[in-house]
């Protein structure tokens, strides 16, 4: 029963910028920006001339050996200007950069974070600062600060500041609804130590991602003002050299491209550098959850897996040595290593394992549903015997809906919140089913009543967010059974619920499977649930399948320590999964370092 | 891409717009002006004169008229007589002259216009002196004066003696639309767009505009209006001398006139904010030291004169002897501040606008090789004109009158908004020398107006580098006389040629 | 739905308010004394006195201000400085030029942006993606005016199919009005296109990894039906960029009237601003504001329409 598999390593992620530099165009926008920052520092030492001395005999003069890119129409050295000009650049988009960080992020984290009047009323500030012409204020400000540099680039942050605002608003908004925010409420920490330890680095990607598309956005406004003359002439800058440029566009076109060149250039890196970024954290960040977590947990696992054949007997489905990878960057992990398993019609299946364990995995890659980086092989799945690890995308997906039903975890999340749920039930029916409008209502009423609603038709006009998360579940497990399948995948289906719904829901399958005679993979953190409904249970750990057998032999005999906690920690049915996941971990690295 | 590909690239490129711009020419009936901005009111009181003359010239007549010296001419006024002691001007209007209302021009219309015009905010200038305006008879007026006043006809030939009907003075609608008796009627107007004309049959004038139609386009960026040129839509525009070459190698008719002075207005001649402009020899340094003409290539494009006087060239009053008064000669410059007792140079803080940058690097490294050490305070350009006179130095482009008379009221002895208190009455020969030229008459004038130049140019009272000009683009067949005054001139100095 | 209406009408007045007094106390900061550059270079100081009192110059700002907002209330602008006329009547003239310019630019950016980013961002990492993508930096990189001038040189002077300058009323003639509006339109959409489809890639990306989404095809619904999912739910989206971009378009159409001499309030705000004719300046900024708050409220009543949740609320 017991294989030895090779132990994988743990391997930790790399840090942000190395995966940054490892992407050729990240690494690329780094070098042009890093030059232009050597370049503006060492401008004393770069620059071949005095940026500002004029030779007014040679203006507009060619190239030549003493002025490489030639002279501008006062006759100063045009490289000279570019140089000094970069440091201009830089300097001018730090300040409104730092700006629009302190005037946003802050209020942005606050609005998010306590919502209500703090957030109507700094939102609505926000909005005011947009609604005001920014023309106007940038003309105001040159001519009330005198066209003081410093100054005038701090108005342009604080202009620029409303999109800090929403970035940061945003990003802790869906920070401060995570359970971790909560608990810690609970705990009675302050509001100024969640919002620095808890709230903050939640939000720095997206501040990241912002701030390089901020910089290229503040080089653009601050050469488009120097461009319209706002601004100190006697300081060399690439927006004024364009203004030079522009008018001696049709007799001298290189005034104009060698400073557009440079800003585009920079600018351009800027914005590679912000979408290359929202890139590598993309990927790292924890939503789409499954195959983040697949790749930040799935490492760490003793090596046991467990090639269950159940030979004899004819299977509704069954899988052998199924592997699932992602690919991430560069690197391509292993979430589910070769795992086998078979399950007989009527029979009722249970996965268990922790979050992370490749319980959803297999299940995805069973409807041939993984997310696009990743993909899953198998020396074969069958389908009452007849193989389907080997059909085309089209004919796999065929199978979805009628050989296969799924029933998800989150009921509230696996609704179209914008459909009404009538419609939701009926689509499959006449787009794949190919039934009438009238047929298919009919088939969904009739479906609605077995899954144990009675206010049919009330639930059938109502949108997603109208209804109950219990009902929800089971218009949910009316649109697995919808199409009558021989094989229900059921993925946590009541870990969302409360208990007493639960019962209720578990009560739902056992009738089902009862009625239908289809087989019933249940995916479960939870072996009282196991203990309920199930037959027989194969326990995942680390993508592993490091135990299984009937259900009473596992309950009795359980080999593995990791069984042994999971059925304890199920005897409390109050305990929370987390707390389950934690303690799970807590061994896991207990054993990674032993 | 390498240099030599990407040349030719340009180079295709210009050669591309160059081509095209000369098929686009060809000789047309229609007038078709981009002006550089738009008309500021159909009320002529309100008007502006520097670029509202397209405009208001189609569609009213004035009482008289300037040619491009400054001379003054008749128009509505057939003739006009001053009184022995200047202090009464009579003038005997035209007859048979109608409004576009059908209101008939006669002695009545003329003073109701006048009285307008005295009271109007931007018009009053030219009739400050003006005590009262009577009816002779049907077609004679007298225009009562509370003292001399030699440039008032001037500048109501400039463009501040256009009539229109009493009966919009009246109703208080004159900037609503334009009832005038010009040679054009306004047949339809985009505001900030496009102004079309048609001719008026039997005008009396008639034969002074060649054009069955007229359109006016308000193009306030240059870039645009260039473009507007070379893609046909209009055939005159008001030019930037950047594109003086490709204009020429087009084929258009380029045309200049003097437009104003560039330099440093110095207002401290007494040393009171800034002793060191007291010494006559520190102000002389300061017009040495400016290489004049190569600022007028390397900043205006050679679109003007070198000059180191405040009177236009070409026109009375200016002499040409003084052009070259003060040649740039650093050394000399140099030599003249040690003399003084400058050799160490002195501090200075003077205003700075966008419209000035284009000379601020100039100014910084030349006052900085006498080392004057300038502070810069910078400020927005409508500021500037509130501001600058508040130093004793600053960077200037002062409009330059054709009429000599005139040029001196505003450039030495009227208060303006660049120079407050005129200090000319301080120094007893420049007193002198003006109440000469502001007394005597006709030729004499001339000669009084001259020495008093040349008296102002040796004494630099000003730091003068050359003087700009306005330059015009037309296309083939179209000729544009520039107007000293004039941003944009008249419609009677656009003619076919 | 009534009560939510009526609390953004409210909030859209204060809003109103504050940037009126903003612009109006920073205008009167930027520009101690506009009479100079109303009366132009040829003034006396004399003249320029009796301007500022014709004009209550003489009065405290908060005075002025309050008499500016009691005329406001009653749709009373007041009087541009400039010119003399009623701000209101030159707004209204400007209204139709910059409304056809920026409505047809973003029509351009409704139809290609939602379309490229719709493109993009079912099929991520695809050629197409790709192609948007370097497209989206090289429009990002570029200076505005840069393209509006190729556009101008190439399509006007060039080939003469479009005035390079002007505005044609619809009232004179439709084509010319077409042909009047179509470069400006296109020089202001092409930013905006690539902007919109950025953020619908982004968005169409983010729902089609949705939850609902992987549930919609587990019951064997075909792409074609899963895409119309996945563009039903981010419609909301798209609306919301389109109404934040028509502030973005209003800003940009100031440059893009300048190079294609267009009389559209962006000339007008550039032109007053210069001139220091503050009336017109706030009577701008009104209109503008006014606008916006408009937008916005019907920006709301169409979300609520799209999004059933927004609806009940």
């Amino acid at each position: 029963m017991t294989s030895a598999a090779p132990l994988p390593v743990y391997r930790r992620p790399k840090p942000v910028w190395q995966r940054l530099v490892a992407r050729p165009v990240g690494l690329a926008a780094l070098l042009v920006l890093a030059t232009l920052a050597l370049v503006a520092v060492l401008a004393p030492y770069l620059s071949p001339k005095d940026p500002n001395f004029l030779d007014l005999m040679n203006a507009g003069a060619p190239p030549d050996a003493d002025h490489l890119l030639g002279s501008d129409s006062a006759g100063r050295d045009i490289l000279s200007r570019l140089i000094w000009g970069s440091r201009t650049t830089l300097s001018g988009v730090v300040i409104t950069v730092v700006t629009a960080l302190l005037a946003g992020v802050p209020t942005g984290m606050a609005a998010g974070y306590f919502g209500g009047r703090t957030d109507a009323f700094l939102s609505w500030i926000s909005d005011v600062m947009q609604a005001v012409p920014a023309m106007i204020i940038l003309l105001v400000v040159a001519a009330g600060s005198r066209s003081n540099f410093v100054v005038l680039m701090a108005a342009v942050g604080i202009i620029m500041a409303p999109g800090y605002f929403r970035v940061a608003r945003a990003a802790a908004r869906s920070v401060s609804r995570e359970d971790y925010i909560t608990a810690a409420q609970v705990a009675g920490l302050g509001h100024g130590v969640i919002l620095r330890r808890h709230v903050a680095p939640g939000i720095l990607a997206a501040v990241t991602i912002q701030t390089a598309l901020a910089a290229g956005i503040a080089m653009g406004i601050q050469a488009g003002l120097q461009f319209l003359g706002i601004g100190q002439s006697n300081v060399p800058s690439w927006g004024a050299m364009m203004a030079d440029g522009f008018r001696f566009m049709l007799t001298n076109p290189w005034l104009l491209f060698w400073p557009s060149l440079a800003l585009g250039v920079a600018i351009a890196a800027l914005a590679l550098l912000g979408s290359t970024l929202a890139d590598v954290m993309r990927s790292r960040s924890p939503r789409p959850a499954d195959a983040a977590e697949a790749v930040a947990d799935g490492a760490a696992a003793p090596a046991t897996s467990a090639p269950e054949l159940d030979a004899g007997a004819e299977s509704a489905l069954r899988v052998d040595n199924l592997r699932v990878r992602y690919r991430n960057g560069g690197t391509v992990t292993e979430v589910v290593h070769g795992i086998s398993f078979s399950v007989r019609p009527g029979e009722v299946l249970g996965i268990v394992g922790e979050s992370g364990s490749g319980k959803s995995q297999t299940v995805y890659s069973l409807l041939d549903l993984l997310p696009a980086n990743g993909a899953s092989t198998a020396d074969g799945i069958y389908l009452r015997g007849k193989p389907i690890h080997a059909l085309p995308e089209k004919e796999r997906a065929r199978l979805l809906g009628s050989a296969f039903g799924y029933v998800p975890q989150e009921p509230m999340s696996n609704l179209d919140p914008s459909y009404r749920i009538g419609h939701q039930l009926c689509e499959p029916l006449m787009v794949v089913h190919g039934l009438g409008r009238g047929e298919a209502r009919a088939r969904v009423r009739d479906v609605l009543a077995k899954v144990g609603i009675r206010d049919i038709d009330r639930v059938m006009r109502s949108y997603p967010h109208e209804i109950s998360g219990g009902m929800a579940q089971r218009v949910l497990i009316a649109g697995a059974i919808l199409g009558q399948p021989s094989v229900l995948l059921a993925d946590e289906p009541t870990t969302a619920l409360d208990v007493t719904v639960q019962a209720e829901v578990l009560q739902l399958l056992r009738d089902l499977r009862a009625e239908t005679g289809m087989a019933l993979v249940l995916i479960t953190h939870n072996f009282g649930v196991v203990a309920d409904l199930c037959d027989r249970v194969i326990v995942m750990r680390g993508g592993h399948v490091i135990e299984s057998g009937p259900v009473a032999e596992i309950f009795a005999h359980a080999r593995h320590p990791y069984t042994r906690a999971l059925i304890e920690a199920s005897a409390d049915i109050e305990t929370s999964r987390r707390e389950l996941d934690r303690m799970a971990r807590r061994t896991e690295s207990e054993a990674v370092q032993g | 891409m390498t240099t030599r590909k990407a040349s030719r690239l340009m180079g295709a490129f210009a050669a591309l717009l160059l081509g095209l711009a000369g098929a686009a020419a060809a000789a047309e009936d229609d007038l078709r002006i981009g002006n550089l901005l738009d008309v500021t009111s159909w009320d002529p009181a309100l008007a502006d004169i520097g670029f509202d003359g397209p405009y208001l010239s189609a569609v009213y007549d004035p009482l008289v008229i300037i040619d491009e010296t400054g001379k003054v001419l008749p128009a509505l006024a057939t003739d006009w007589q001053f009184s022995e002691d200047r202090l009464t001007l009579t003038m005997n209007l035209r007859q048979g002259v109608r409004f576009s209302d059908g209101t008939p021009f006669n002695a009545d219309a003329a003073v109701a216009n006048l009285e307008h015009l005295k009271a109007g905010a931007r018009s009053s200038e030219a009739y400050h002196n003006v005590k009262s305006v009577r009816k002779v008879d049907d077609d004679t007026v007298e225009i009562a004066l509370s003292a001399r006043d030699d440039s008032m006809l001037y500048l109501m030939g400039l463009g501040r003696s256009y009539m229109i009907s009493p009966d919009v003075i009246a109703k208080g609608t004159a900037a609503a639309a334009p009832v005038g008796s010009g040679p054009y009627t306004l047949e339809k107007a985009v505001p900030g767009a496009e102004y079309d004309f048609t001719r008026v049959p039997g005008h009396w004038d008639a034969a002074t505009y060649p054009y069955d139609k007229v359109a006016v386009f308000p193009i306030l960026d240059p870039t645009a209006r260039h473009n507007a040129m070379l893609s046909g839509q209009v055939n005159v525009s008001y030019g930037d001398p950047v594109n003086n070459q490709q204009a020429e190698a087009a084929g258009w008719n380029v045309s200049q006139s003097p437009a104003g002075w560039v330099g440093l207005m110095l207002l401290d001649h007494e040393g009171k904010r800034l002793p060191p402009l007291k010494d006559v020899r520190v102000r002389q340094a300061l017009n040495h030291a400016f290489n004049g003409p190569a600022i007028l290539k390397a900043v205006s494009h050679e679109a003007g004169k070198p000059a180191n006087q405040v009177f236009a060239v070409g026109r009375p009053g200016h002499v040409a002897a003084l052009d070259n008064r003060y040649p740039y000669d650093f050394e000399k410059a140099k030599a003249l501040m040690a003399e003084a007792g400058f050799a160490d140079g002195f501090d200075v803080t003077m205003p700075m606008a966008p419209l000035f940058q284009p000379w601020q690097p100039v100014t910084e490294q030349t006052l900085g090789l006498l080392n004057i050490r300038v502070q810069w305070d910078n400020m927005q350009t409508p500021d500037y004109q509130v501001n600058a006179p508040k130093y004793p130095m600053f960077i200037a482009f002062i409009a330059m009158d054709g009429d000599p008379i005139a040029n001196l009221a505003r450039q030495v002895t009227m208060p303006q908004w660049y120079n407050l208190e005129p200090e000319y009455a301080k120094f007893p020969e420049i007193a002198a020398l003006v109440e000469k030229a502001q007394t005597l008459t006709g030729d004499d004038q001339i000669k009084a107006v001259e020495a008093l130049n040349t008296k102002l140019t040796e004494e630099a009272w000003w730091s003068v580098w050359y003087q700009a000009a306005n330059v015009y683009h037309a296309q083939p067949g179209i000729r544009v006389t520039g107007v000293p005054g004039m941003m944009f001139p008249t419609l009677r100095f656009i003619k076919r040629g | 739905m009534l009560l939510f209406l009526l609390k953004r009408i409210g909030a859209g007045l204060v809003l109103l308010v504050a940037a009126t007094a903003g612009t109006f106390f920073l205008a009167h900061l930027a520009i101690s004394d506009p009479t100079a550059a109303l009366l132009g270079s040829t003034a006396t100081p004399e003249q320029q006195a009796a301007l500022a009192l014709k004009l209550g110059l003489d009065r405290p700002v908060l005075v002025q201000f309050l008499e500016w907002a009691g005329h406001a209330v009653r749709g009373d602008l007041g009087l541009s400085w400039r010119s003399f006329q009623p701000v209101s009547e030159q707004i209204l003239q400007r209204v139709p030029v910059t409304l056809s310019i920026v409505t047809f630019a973003l029509l351009l950016a409704a139809l290609f942006g939602t379309l490229f980013g719709v493109l993009a961002g079912l099929n991520p990492g695809g050629v197409f993606d790709r192609v948007i993508q370097a497209v989206t930096v090289v429009l990002f990189a570029l200076p505005g005016f840069w393209l509006s001038l190729v556009l101008v040189l190439w399509f006007a002077v060039r080939l003469q199919w479009f005035p390079a300058i002007g505005y044609v009323s619809p009232a004179d003639s439709m084509t010319g009005w077409l042909r009047s509006i179509t470069l400006p339109s296109v020089s202001l959409a092409l930013g905006a296109i690539v902007m919109v489809a950025e953020q619908l890639r982004n968005q169409v990306m983010t729902v089609s990894r949705l939850d609902y989404i992987r549930t919609l095809k587990s019951r064997g619904l075909p792409k074609s039906r899963i895409r119309l999912h996945v563009l039903r739910n981010a419609a909301p989206t798209a609306i919301t960029v389109l109404a934040v971009m028509f502030t973005g378009l209003l800003s940009g159409a100031v440059v893009v009237e300048a190079i294609f001499s267009m009389p559209g309030l962006g000339q007008l705000t550039q032109s007053s601003a210069q001139m220091g004719d503050i009336p017109m300046l706030l009577g701008i900024t009104a209109a503008t504001v006014f606008f916006l708050v408009l937008v916005y409220i019907l920006l709301d009543i169409v979300l609520g329409w799209v999004n059933p949740k927004v609806r009940i609320r």
